[in-house]
């Protein structure tokens, strides 16, 4: 079981690869990869030095060029592919057909993988980007269980990767664009979701307001946890007239306790959330599903481990993978 | 006299929270200059931070550490920081963004020991203003493994040396008084928190009971107007 890491900066990625990361995938500074935050992600010189340091340690170094290219200004993508080839990265991973096409026929030594982005959930959808574009892995949208996830790598013939741990999504990925109704900004056009520079926060009395543009998402009592005003997880005001998370509450994904299970379903990957957050967090999880993946397959028990504090709203879910709704 | 501000304004009982009592006050003539001496060899040490803060080009954080009674405003020219200390209350119009918290947070997050998202979530830290540019600036930070002892061991001239000789000793006692502290404080708001879970699990019974009152009343109108209904009807 391979344990693929976040890191949005070199320091996040040493954390990353001390606390026992197997993979890092970064991104690099631009509109080209799902997190593209002010501040964060990779110059090409920085990558270079990133996986030489990587190898040197036998690990891997996997790049996310994941966002959907802009009609009339695929130069942005194009020139991400051939740099991440050039410095000979491990993986690039990607959603678009037409950047797939790209690599295919302009880096076909380039490993490929299929971005949860691509929202590929069906064995005809995987199957065909085998067959069009050679992937060799997919990220599993987070919509399955672990039954459908272990039935489904029964009929594909790549790599499967799944999420563990960090931000959810409401389960469109790679077709949400709540964002842009108020922002104008999507994750898979410009690489970020509700972006910083429409957030801001305001202290009213004893409450904490967040609003995205002109509208506000939320309003927090003293002493509740805080989430990222983001449209889907904003509470409103429906029809009885009290505050209610109407789409999905603030919370994280936390599968750790079904380690044994996914391990035994035949997952290849698992993929811990979170380029956006700092080097404590990356160390953190990482070194807790470190621990964790390794005493299941040295057949022991899970570990304890304390991530409440590093959740969105200091709560944590299974989600999909023990899907327990209609 | 009751404290309006929200709780998370409010600075955590604390040895820093007493030391900056005991230093109120004394004329706040903090060496300003020593701090900009600071800045500039975190810059000469991590240039990389000031290669990510350059796109936020002019601007201003001012940082309240809620248990110090003073300020920074840490003044941003194309990635090169200066910073200035201001005075307890001392308000700041032009700032890009106002981050408050206590001291031991920020000390923890210019190292990189903890996530700051966390610390927001938590609301140990509160933001103000441009989210965006304080995202930047926890970025910048964050993207590298900064040592404030590294920083301390190059500085030069009269108190930087006197400053590095007491700041490790003063560091692990002040991890071991802030143990201290907590039992103090959690043996002194004790009763008080007692109290209050007394009264919440009261205010949960009265509103459970208010609720079935109103369902009972909603009932007992819906069968009024259909009672009234069926009567029209004849």
């Amino acid at each position: 079981m391979e344990l693929v890491c976040p890191a949005g900066t070199p320091s996040a990625l040493n954390a990353a690869l001390e606390a026992g990361a197997d993979v890092v995938y970064v991104g690099f500074r631009d509109e080209t990869n799902a997190r593209n935050f002010p501040g964060l992600n990779f110059s090409p010189d920085e990558l270079k030095v990133a996986l030489a340091q990587a190898h040197s340690m036998g690990r891997q170094i996997y790049v996310a060029i994941n966002t959907y290219p802009q009609a009339g200004n695929l130069s942005p993508w194009h020139r991400a592919v051939d740099t991440a080839a050039d410095i000979g990265v491990d993986a690039v991973i990607m959603a678009d057909i037409g950047l797939l096409d790209y690599t295919t026929r302009h880096h076909p030594q380039l490993r490929r993988h299929l971005s949860v982005q691509a929202s590929a959930s069906n064995p005809e959808a995987i199957n065909f980007y085998r067959a069009a574009f050679d992937v060799q892995r997919v990220v599993l949208p987070r919509v399955l269980t672990v039954r459908e996830i272990a039935e489904l790598i029964g009929e594909i013939e790549v790599e499967t990767e799944v999420f563990a741990f960090g931000g959810m999504c409401v389960m469109a990925e790679g077709r949400c664009s709540l964002s842009s109704y108020i922002t104008g900004k999507s994750p898979n056009m410009n690489g970020v979701c509700s972006p910083a520079s429409h957030v801001s926060y305001e202290q009213r009395g004893r409450k904490l307001v967040s609003r995205l543009g002109d509208f506000t998402i939320n309003a927090y009592t003293d002493g509740e946890s805080a989430g990222y005003p983001t449209l889907c997880k904003g509470r409103f005001i429906g029809q009885d007239g009290d505050p209610s998370y109407l789409f999905e509450e603030p919370t994280s994904l936390n599968v750790m306790s079904f380690l044994p299970e996914l391990i035994k379903s035949g997952v290849k990957a698992l993929k811990i959330e979170g380029r956006q957050r700092g080097k404590a967090y990356v160390a953190q999880v990482v070194s807790s599903y470190r621990r964790a993946i390794d005493a299941v397959l040295r057949g022991e028990a899970l570990p304890d481990s304390n991530l409440g504090s590093l959740t969105e709203g200091a709560r944590s879910t299974a989600g999909a993978y023990q899907k327990n709704w209609r | 006299m009751t404290d309006t501000r929200s709780a998370a304004l409010l600075p955590p009982f604390s040895p820093v929270l007493l030391a900056g009592f005991a230093v109120r006050p004394l004329p706040v003539k903090f060496p300003s200059h020593l701090l900009t001496i600071f800045l500039g060899r975190m810059e000469r040490l991590y240039p990389e931070i000031a290669t990510r803060l350059a796109p936020l080009g002019l601007c201003c954080f001012h940082i309240i550490p809620t248990d110090l009674p003073f300020s920074f405003l840490v003044i941003l020219d194309n990635g090169k920081a200066t910073a200035k200390i201001l005075n307890d209350g001392q308000t700041v119009s032009n700032a890009t963004a106002t981050i408050s918290g206590d001291i031991y947070s920020f000390m923890q997050l210019l190292e990189g020991s903890v996530d700051g998202d966390s610390l927001f979530f938590t609301r140990r830290l509160i933001v103000e203003g441009d989210t965006e540019a304080v995202l930047t600036l926890r970025n910048a930070v964050d993207s590298v493994d900064l040592s404030v002892k590294h920083i301390l061991a190059g500085l030069t001239g009269p108190l930087p040396p006197l400053f590095k000789k007491v700041a490790t000793p003063l560091s692990s006692l002040h991890r071991t008084a802030l143990k201290d502290f907590d039992i103090v404080q959690q043996s002194l708001i004790g009763p008080v928190l007692r109290r209050v879970f007394q009264m919440d699990e009261e205010i949960s019974r009265q509103e459970k009971l208010l609720m079935q009152q109103g369902k009972e009343i909603r009932k007992m109108q819906a069968a009024g107007k259909r009672a009234g209904t069926a009567v029209g009807e004849h």
